[in-house]
């Protein structure tokens, strides 16, 4: 009788494991495409622009000394039309405060800023 | 050794053991075509809902870059399978959306009646649409609805000033359209208008009637993520709010 050859059994079984890899690559590509798709929306969903304009509006507005009134409070007016404006062209709730404070003998505007639009919400407080 | 061996394959046929492999290929293929292919039908027809389901949240970014971000026209390529896609009208679609402010003092203000439009999927062979409408991405089974992408409504609490800002979006196109297979979504954004109401700590209504069957899922959303109350059918409020912003945005649908 001739010797049973099972040497190369080992072959089937590669192709048997080959299969479940396959397969569960596939499940994992499968997921990956929903992965992608989130972190490049939350990439695109950050404003920094949308806030960096705001900032440095009001900045400049800080420079200027344009920001407080005749009696040396904030101007409401100035702040109004900014709320207003990224409220129509922005979309975001926007909001600040400018008061003088003294600190280590000096004076310096310190600003509050507020932004929020919906996704990203953002406070700060800097000292000009 | 061999000589001391018995080999007994007396009842070996070759014609036997032909039927018996035969009988088990027939057997396997059998076993395949009753219980495999309809599996795999069903596995297509859940990934058709499923691309779908992404489709329409890159639908719903499109339309959050024509309405947030000032960009005047998107388009986007896209294959329905497994179903039909189709636009409804605003006009169609009815007036959902009734929002409105309840005075401290009981009268009632409404300032906004609502049709938004939809995109909506139906699926072929199974219970599914999936639907984009306001904003949201929504699916509806039978008997419920899921929100899958909320729509950007948001409140805003800044030095104890509670402000509440509700976007709208309506999609609008000159008929209705439907769509399987490739198809190019194509938008622009017509006008968008902002109503902005100082409100002393007031109440705000918003209400959702519909006859279809989204119903539910705003209810999750209103109740749920932006916690509000429920007062009767399809009513829910929020009070306390200082400031109230809605924005209305129309989107203008050119083709599918």
């Amino acid at each position: 009788m001739e010797k049973l050859d099972n040497e190369a059994q080992w072959i089937v079984l590669m192709g048997f494991m080959v299969a479940v890899a396959f397969f569960f690559l596939a499940l994992v590509i499968n997921q990956s495409t929903l992965v992608g798709q989130t972190t490049a929306e939350g990439v695109l969903e950050f404003p920094k622009e949308e806030i960096r304009d705001f900032t440095a509006e009001v900045a400049t507005l800080v420079d200027s000394g344009d920001v407080y009134a005749a009696d040396g409070t904030m101007d409401e007016e100035i702040r109004n039309d900014i709320v207003r404006l990224e409220e129509v062209r922005n979309n975001a709730i926007v909001d600040y405060s400018v008061e003088k404070t003294e600190l280590s003998g000096k004076t310096y505007n310190k600003t509050v800023f507020h932004f929020n639009n919906g996704v990203t919400v953002y406070d700060a407080t800097v000292y000009y | 050794m061999k000589a001391f061996q018995i080999i007994n394959d007396d009842g070996v046929s070759e014609a036997i053991g032909f039927i018996i492999i035969f009988g088990l290929v027939m057997t396997g293929i059998a076993l395949i075509t009753l219980y495999g292919y309809p599996m795999l039908l069903q596995q297509q027809s859940n990934a058709d809902v499923r691309n779908m389901e992404q489709t329409m949240v890159v639908l719903q970014n499109d339309i959050k870059s024509l309405c947030y971000k000032s960009v005047p026209y998107k388009e986007t390529s896209l294959q329905v399978a497994g179903g039909v896609l189709t636009m409804e009208n605003a006009t169609a679609t009815g007036k959902r959306f009734n929002i409105s402010v309840i005075k401290n003092d009981g009268t009632i203000n409404t300032t906004e009646l609502f049709s938004p439009g939809a995109f909506v999927y139906t699926a072929d062979s199974q219970d599914a649409t999936l639907a984009l409408e306001n904003g949201a991405v929504i699916r509806a089974q039978a008997g419920g609805s899921s929100m899958i992408a909320e729509p950007r409504w948001y409140i805003d609490t800044n030095n104890g000033e509670k402000t509440f800002v509700i976007n709208l979006v309506a999609l609008n196109a000159s008929t209705e359209m439907s769509r399987n297979g490739m198809g190019t979504v194509r938008m622009k954004l017509n006008n968008s208008t902002v109503s902005s109401l100082n409100l002393p700590k007031e109440t705000v209504a918003v209400s959702y009637t519909s006859t279809g069957e989204f119903s539910r899922a705003w209810e999750n959303y209103l109740t749920g993520t932006l916690k509000m109350n429920k007062s009767g059918d399809n009513t829910y409020t929020l009070g306390g709010v200082d400031r109230l912003i809605v924005k209305k945005y129309e989107v203008q649908v050119l083709g599918i």
